[in-house]
C-alpha cells in the first residue's frame, strides 16, 4: 500500500522510517512502534503531519500525562476506540460498552474483544493507530505497565477485522533501554542542533509580525514606507538574535527559546523607530537589555534602571508582606541555636569575656570535619534562642551616650510581648518547627524547637538586615 | 455549670478536655454595681478636687469619641474586603486579560487564604467553576484532579438536576467513594463539558495556602492543566495564595512551568497591611476623631511606627489597639481633657487654673512677654487669673484647631491628588512634620521637589499643648501594650514589695508582722537564691542553701503562735523547723516548674534540677 511521506524540516529520515512502519495494512504493520527523543524534538509534530498527509490511516491520539494513573488511561484506550469506530463505521450496529468497567487489563482485552466483535461483518481489514504521546511522563509509571501494553496485542483475536495498532512517544532513553529484549521497532528523534533550532524558530516571524504590539508601534512611529518583507527581517533578525543570546542558557530547548521570544517580542518592538526598523544593529544596541537578561523570575517585571536600582526596588516591593525585623533576628538566632554547639555560646556572645573558666571560654580547639550546616538541625530550648536573640539584635540608642534619656533607655532587648508573637508567627509560617505538632505549649520548657530554614534564605534574611551571619560559621569547620 | 453537668450524669466531652488542661484562666466576678447607677471607671483627678460632673462629662466625651472612631475604622476594615474581592474579579474577567492559550495567574501575596473569589453570574453560554484545593486535598497529582473534577461535576450537575442531592464529600482519608460511576473524573470531563452541559467553561482554580503543597506535586499539576488548553471552549484562571513570598515559588517550580505562569499573571498584595492604605485611612480618621485639637507628641507616634514595624500580620489592630489605649489613658489620666469640648469651659475653676500656670508653653509665653517689656498688670492678671485673664486666655486658645493636623492632611492630599503618590505612610509623615523635618521624608519621592515650597511646614509650640497631647512619656503604653512578661515575672520574684500589697494591714498580728519583715514569699526567697546558682542544681544543696536563709525565730514563732492544731502540733516536735523547711522549699520547688523557671532533667533521677530559664547567658 502506497503511503504519502510528509515534508518535515530536518526530520526526512525519520518520516521515512514512519512511513516504512506505518501502512493500511495490518499484515506488515507492526503492532508496536516507538518513537523516542526529548522533548522539543518533534515527535508528535512529525507523527501528526505524517498522519495528516494520509488521511486514511485511522488514528486515535491519548496523551497519558493527562490521564495521570493506569486505571483512568485503560478506560480512555476503550472509550476513545470505541468512538472513534463508531465514527469511522457508523453503518455498523453497535451497542455501547461501558468504558467505565475497565478497571484492569484484562478488561480492557475483554472490552476490545467484544467491541471488535461487532465490526466482524466488515469487508476489509482495517488498521486502528492509538497513538500514547509521551507514555513515560504518565505520573504512576512502573516498570510493569508497559509490558502490559506491548503484549497486549497478542492477547487480542488474531482474526478481527480491526487490528488495534500502537504508537508510543516517549521521553526518556533510560525508560526504553528496559524494554530492548522486546525488540520493538523505534525510531530515533535527536535533537536539533543550532541551526536546525533557529532556522525552525525563525517560521514563526509572520506569526510575530501580525503581532498587535507591532501594529500599534508601526502607527505610533508613523513608519509607513516598509514593506512585509521587510517587518519578516525584523522579525527573522529578532528571532536569530534571541537564539544566540541565549542559546548557551537554554541549549537546544525549543520551548524555552520560544517563550523567551515570546516574552521579549513586545519590549523589542518597543524599540522600533523610524531611523533605526532598517538598521539592525542599532536596534540591537537600543535593545540590549533584553539580550543581557533572561527576565526568567516573576519579580523581575521592571528591567529599567541600574541593576543596584531593581534590588532596591524589588526590597521595596517585598517590604509590605516581609518579615519584621524581630522575626528577622529570631530567625537569624534560632539558626544559630540549630547549627552551633551550646557548650560555646558563652564565648561567642557574651559580652564579658571569660565568665566561664577552663576550655569553654578558649573557643574551639578541633575544628569539626563536616560542615554543621550539611547536618540536620538539632534542637534548641526556647530559652537558648530568646538569649542569642537578646545578644544578637542590636539596640541602637537614640540619645546621646552620657545624656540622661540614655539611662532610660534599655541597654538589651526584652523578650516582650511582641517577640512571641513574632515567634508564634515564624512558627505559623514554618520557618521554626517544634518537635511535638499538637497542642503546644509554647513556653513549656518540655518543647524543643528547630530552625526549618535552609543556608541561603538565612543567609538573604541576615543580609536584609546587614547582619553578618556567615561570620558566625566562618572557622567552624575544616 | 458544672452542677449541671453532674446531673446529667453523662460524660461530657468539654469537661473532659477541661480536666486535661495544663492550665485555667479564671475570670473573678467582679462585684456588680448596685443600685443600677451608672458606673463610670474613671476617677476623680485634681488631687480629687475635681468635680463629679467633670469626671462624668470626661467620661462621656471619651465614650463618645472612642465610639465614633471605632465606627470609622469598622467601615474601613469593611471596606478592604470589598475592595478586594473586586480587583480579584477585575483580574479574572478583564477581557484584555484572557489571553489565548495560557493560564490567568494571580499570585496572592501575605495571604492567608481566606480570601473569597466571587465570580460573575453564569449565563446560558458560560459556566462559572471555583475549585478550591488545600493542601490536604493535595497530596498527589491524582487525588488532586480526581477531587476537582469532582468538585466541577458536581456543581455543574446540581445546576442542571437541582433535585439529585450532592453531599460535600471532604472526607480526610484516601480515595473518596465515587457517588455516580458514568463519570469518569478526569480531564476528559473538561474535554467533554460543552457536550455535556451546553456551556463555556471558565474555571477559577484557588490553591490556598501554595506554600504547604509539595511544589513537585503542584509543579506536575499544573503541566496536567496545561493540556486544557487545546480545547476552545475552556479557559482556566489559576490563583495562588502564597503566604512566603513570591522568589519562594519561583525556587521551587520548573523554570519551564514558571514560564508559563510568566504568560499572563498578576500580583496582588492582600495582606491587610498592604502598602499604607488603610493604616493611613485609619490614622487619618484619628486625627479626625479630635477634631483636630490633640496633638500627639513625636515620641507617641515614633513608638507606633516602631511596634507596628515588628508586626506584620495584624498591624490594623494593632494601630487601632495603640491609639485606642492612648485616647483612653489620656482621658484618664488628664483632667483638663474635658475642655476637647470647648462647651464645658464653664467648669474652669480655679483648680484647673493653679495648673494651667504651671505649664511650661505657658510659662515660655510668660518669660516672652516679660522680654518684650509687656505692662506688668497684664502679665499678672495672667498669673493669677485677676479679672479672668488667665481663663479668657485660656478659652481663646482652647478653640484653635493643631495646626500640624491640618498640614498633615493638606500634604496628604497634595499627594494623592496632585502627585497621584499613594505609598507613602502618613504616620510616618505626621512623625517627620512634628520633627520638623518632612522636607527629607518627601524627598522620598521626586516629583515632590517642585512643590517643596507649598509643602514646607515649621513646626510650632502651641500654648497649653501639653494639655492635648497623647504621649507615651511613662512608658505606659510600652508596659501595658507590650508587657515583657518574662522579665517581669522575674523582677516580681525579687522585689516582690513592689506587687504585694503592703504589710500594715496585719499590723494587728505582731507574731505574724514579724515574720513578714524578714522573709520574702517562698518563691520570692528561693528566687535569690535560684539566680545565683549555676545551670544545674543539686537539689539538696538547694534545700540547704535555702533553709540557712529562712529565719528560724520567726518561723518557729509564728508557729507557735498558730491558732491551727496540726501547726502546733508540728511545732512540739523537735524538727519542727526542719519539717518546715522542706515544705516550703518544696512548695516553691513545684511552683518554679510550673513556672517554667526549672526543669528535672529525668523521671528517674531527682537529684539535679536544670535551670531553664537564664539571662545573659
Amino acid at each position: 500500500m502506497n503511503v504519502i511521506t510528509p515534508e518535515v524540516a530536518f526530520r526526512e529520515y525519520q518520516a521515512k522510517c514512519l512511513a516504512s512502519y506505518i501502512s493500511a495494512d495490518p499484515s506488515i504493520t507492526p503492532s508496536n512502534l516507538i518513537l523516542q527523543g526529548y522533548s522539543g524534538t518533534g515527535k508528535t509534530y512529525t507523527l501528526k503531519e505524517y498522519f495528516k498527509a494520509n488521511p486514511d490511516l485511522h488514528a486515535v491520539w491519548l496523551e497519558p500525562v493527562e490521564l495521570v494513573s493506569w486505571k483512568p488511561l485503560l478506560q480512555a484506550i476503550a472509550r476513545t476506540v470505541q468512538y472513534k469506530l463508531k465514527k469511522l463505521f457508523p453503518n455498523v450496529s453497535t451497542m455501547d460498552y461501558d468504558p467505565l468497567q475497565v478497571e484492569e487489563p484484562f478488561l480492557l482485552v475483554k472490552t476490545l474483544h467484544n467491541i471488535f466483535a461487532q465490526y466482524d461483518s466488515l469487508q476489509e481489514n482495517a488498521c486502528l493507530f492509538l497513538v500514547l504521546d509521551g507514555f513515560d511522563s504518565l505520573q504512576d509509571l512502573d516498570a510493569a505497565l508497559f509490558n502490559k501494553y506491548i503484549k497486549l496485542n497478542e492477547l487480542l483475536p488474531t482474526d478481527s477485522k480491526i487490528n488495534l495498532k500502537f504508537i508510543y512517544t516517549m521521553l526518556e532513553t533510560s525508560f526504553l533501554q528496559r524494554y530492548s529484549t522486546h525488540c520493538i521497532p523505534t525510531v530515533m528523534f535527536p535533537r536539533y542542533n543550532v541551526d536546525e533550532v533557529s532556522s525552525i524558530l525563525v517560521t514563526r516571524c509572520g506569526e510575530l509580525v501580525e503581532d498587535s504590539c507591532l501594529r500599534k508601534r508601526i502607527i505610533e512611529e508613523r513608519i509607513t514606507d516598509c514593506t512585509d518583507d521587510q517587518f519578516q527581517s525584523v522579525a527573522a533578525n529578532f528571532i536569530h538574535l534571541i537564539v544566540q543570546a541565549f542559546h548557551s542558557y537554554t541549549g537546544n530547548d525549543m520551548f524555552a527559546l520560544n517563550d523567551l521570544i515570546d516574552f521579549k517580542w513586545p519590549e523589542y518592538v518597543s524599540h522600533i523607530t523610524k531611523e533605526n526598523i532598517f538598521e539592525p544593529l542599532t536596534l540591537y544596541k537600543s535593545a540590549i537589555k533584553l539580550f543581557i537578561s533572561t527576565g526568567d523570575g516573576l519579580g523581575t517585571n521592571e528591567q529599567d534602571g541600574s541593576a543596584v536600582n531593581m534590588i532596591q526596588d524589588n526590597l521595596k516591593n517585598n517590604q509590605t508582606y516581609d518579615l519584621s525585623i524581630i522575626s528577622k533576628y529570631l530567625l537569624i538566632a534560632s539558626y544559630i541555636c540549630s547549627y552551633l554547639e551550646p557548650r560555646y555560646d558563652a564565648s561567642i556572645f557574651s559580652r564579658k569575656t571569660r565568665i566561664i573558666q577552663g576550655r569553654a571560654a578558649y573557643g574551639r580547639r578541633k575544628k569539626k570535619e563536616v560542615n554543621p550546616r550539611y547536618l540536620q538541625p538539632s534542637l534548641f530550648a526556647i530559652e537558648r534562642l530568646l538569649a542569642i536573640f537578646q545578644a544578637i539584635f542590636p539596640m541602637e540608642g537614640k540619645a546621646k551616650s552620657g545624656s540622661l534619656s540614655a539611662l532610660r533607655e534599655e541597654p538589651l532587648m526584652r523578650a516582650n510581648i511582641e517577640v512571641f508573637q513574632n515567634l508564634s508567627e515564624l512558627h505559623t509560617l514554618q520557618l521554626i518547627a517544634t518537635t511535638m505538632n499538637k497542642n503546644i505549649d509554647y513556653l513549656s520548657p518540655k518543647v524543643r524547637w528547630k530552625v526549618n530554614v535552609p543556608w541561603e534564605i538565612i543567609k538573604e534574611i541576615s543580609e536584609s538586615v546587614q547582619f553578618d551571619i556567615s561570620d558566625y560559621f566562618s572557622d567552624v569547620h575544616e | 455549670m458544672t452542677s449541671e453537668l453532674d446531673q446529667t450524669g453523662k460524660m461530657n466531652v468539654a469537661e473532659f478536655a477541661d480536666a486535661q488542661r495544663s492550665h485555667y484562666t479564671v475570670y473573678p466576678s467582679l462585684p456588680k454595681s448596685d443600685k443600677g447607677e451608672k458606673h463610670i471607671p474613671f476617677v476623680k483627678l485634681l488631687s480629687g478636687k475635681e468635680s463629679e460632673i467633670n469626671v462624668e462629662k470626661r467620661w462621656e466625651l471619651y465614650h463618645q469619641l472612642h465610639s465614633h472612631f471605632h465606627d470609622q475604622v469598622d467601615h474601613i476594615i469593611d471596606n478592604i474586603e470589598t475592595d478586594l474581592k473586586a480587583e480579584i474579579s477585575d483580574l479574572l474577567y478583564n477581557e484584555n486579560a484572557q489571553k489565548k492559550r495560557c493560564f490567568n495567574t494571580i499570585f496572592l501575596l501575605g495571604s492567608d487564604s481566606s480570601t473569597k473569589i466571587e465570580l460573575p453570574k453564569d449565563t446560558s453560554s458560560q459556566y462559572n467553576a471555583l475549585i478550591e484545593l488545600t493542601p490536604k486535598e493535595s497530596p498527589n497529582v491524582r487525588m488532586m484532579l480526581r477531587r476537582s473534577m469532582y468538585k466541577l461535576y458536581s456543581a455543574a450537575d446540581v445546576e442542571q438536576h437541582p433535585t439529585t442531592k450532592y453531599e460535600d464529600t471532604n472526607d480526610e482519608d484516601g480515595d473518596f467513594v465515587e457517588q455516580n460511576n458514568d463519570v469518569s473524573y478526569d480531564l476528559s470531563l473538561v474535554e467533554n463539558f460543552k457536550r455535556l452541559f451546553g456551556k463555556n467553561l471558565t474555571i477559577v482554580f484557588n490553591f490556598k495556602d501554595v506554600d504547604s503543597i509539595n511544589f513537585n506535586t503542584l509543579d506536575n499539576f499544573i503541566i496536567l492543566l496545561k493540556s486544557a488548553f487545546k480545547y476552545d471552549h475552556v479557559k482556566i484562571n489559576l490563583i495562588f495564595n502564597i503566604n512566603t513570598n513570591l522568589s519562594n515559588i519561583e525556587k521551587n517550580l520548573r523554570q519551564s512551568t514558571i514560564r508559563l505562569l510568566k504568560r499572563n499573571y498578576h500580583k496582588l498584595d492582600v495582606s491587610s497591611n498592604k502598602g499604607f492604605k488603610y493604616g493611613n485611612q485609619i490614622f487619618q480618621s484619628f486625627l479626625d476623631t479630635v477634631d483636630g485639637k490633640l496633638n500627639l507628641s513625636d515620641r507617641f507616634v515614633e513608638f507606633i511606627l516602631d511596634k507596628m514595624a515588628n508586626n506584620t500580620n495584624h498591624n490594623l489592630q494593632l494601630l487601632t489597639k495603640m491609639l485606642d489605649y492612648s485616647l483612653m489613658s489620656y482621658f484618664f489620666q488628664n483632667a483638663f481633657s474635658v475642655f476637647i469640648d470647648p462647651v464645658n469651659v464653664d467648669f474652669l475653676n480655679d483648680d484647673y487654673l493653679k495648673l494651667l500656670s504651671k505649664c511650661p508653653t505657658f510659662m515660655f509665653f510668660v518669660e516672652g512677654l516679660i522680654k518684650q517689656h509687656a505692662p506688668a498688670e497684664d502679665i499678672i492678671s495672667l498669673l493669677t487669673n485677676r479679672n479672668r485673664g488667665l481663663e479668657e486666655f485660656f478659652v481663646e486658645f482652647l478653640v484653635r484647631e493643631n495646626p500640624i493636623n491640618g498640614h498633615a492632611k493638606f500634604v496628604a492630599q497634595f499627594l494623592e491628588d496632585e502627585l497621584h503618590i499613594s505609598d507613602f505612610n502618613l504616620i510616618e509623615l505626621y512623625h517627620n512634620l512634628l520633627i520638623g523635618k518632612l522636607d527629607t521624608y518627601l524627598d522620598h519621592w521626586p516629583a515632590c521637589r517642585k512643590y517643596k515650597d507649598r509643602l514646607h511646614f515649621e513646626p510650632i509650640d502651641t500654648i497649653f499643648q501639653e494639655l492635648f497631647t497623647l504621649d507615651n512619656k511613662s512608658g505606659l503604653l510600652t508596659q501595658s501594650i507590650f508587657p515583657s512578661y518574662k522579665s517581669n515575672l522575674e523582677d516580681n520574684l525579687l522585689s516582690w514589695e513592689q506587687v504585694l500589697p503592703s504589710l500594715d494591714k496585719n499590723a494587728d498580728d505582731p507574731v505574724s508582722k514579724s515574720l513578714d519583715e524578714v522573709m520574702a514569699p517562698v518563691v520570692g526567697q528561693l528566687f535569690k537564691l535560684y539566680r545565683e546558682a549555676n545551670m544545674t542544681i543539686n537539689i539538696y544543696d538547694f534545700y540547704t542553701a535555702f533553709k540557712e536563709t529562712l529565719p528560724k525565730k520567726e518561723i518557729l514563732d509564728f508557729i507557735k503562735d498558730s491558732s491551727n492544731a496540726k501547726l502546733l502540733e508540728l511545732a512540739e516536735s523537735p524538727d519542727a523547723f526542719d519539717k518546715v523547711a522542706l515544705i516550703l522549699f518544696m512548695q516553691a520547688i513545684f511552683a518554679f516548674e510550673n513556672m517554667g523557671l526549672i526543669k528535672f532533667q529525668s523521671t528517674k533521677n531527682y537529684d539535679l534540677v536544670e535551670k531553664c530559664v537564664w539571662k545573659g547567658i
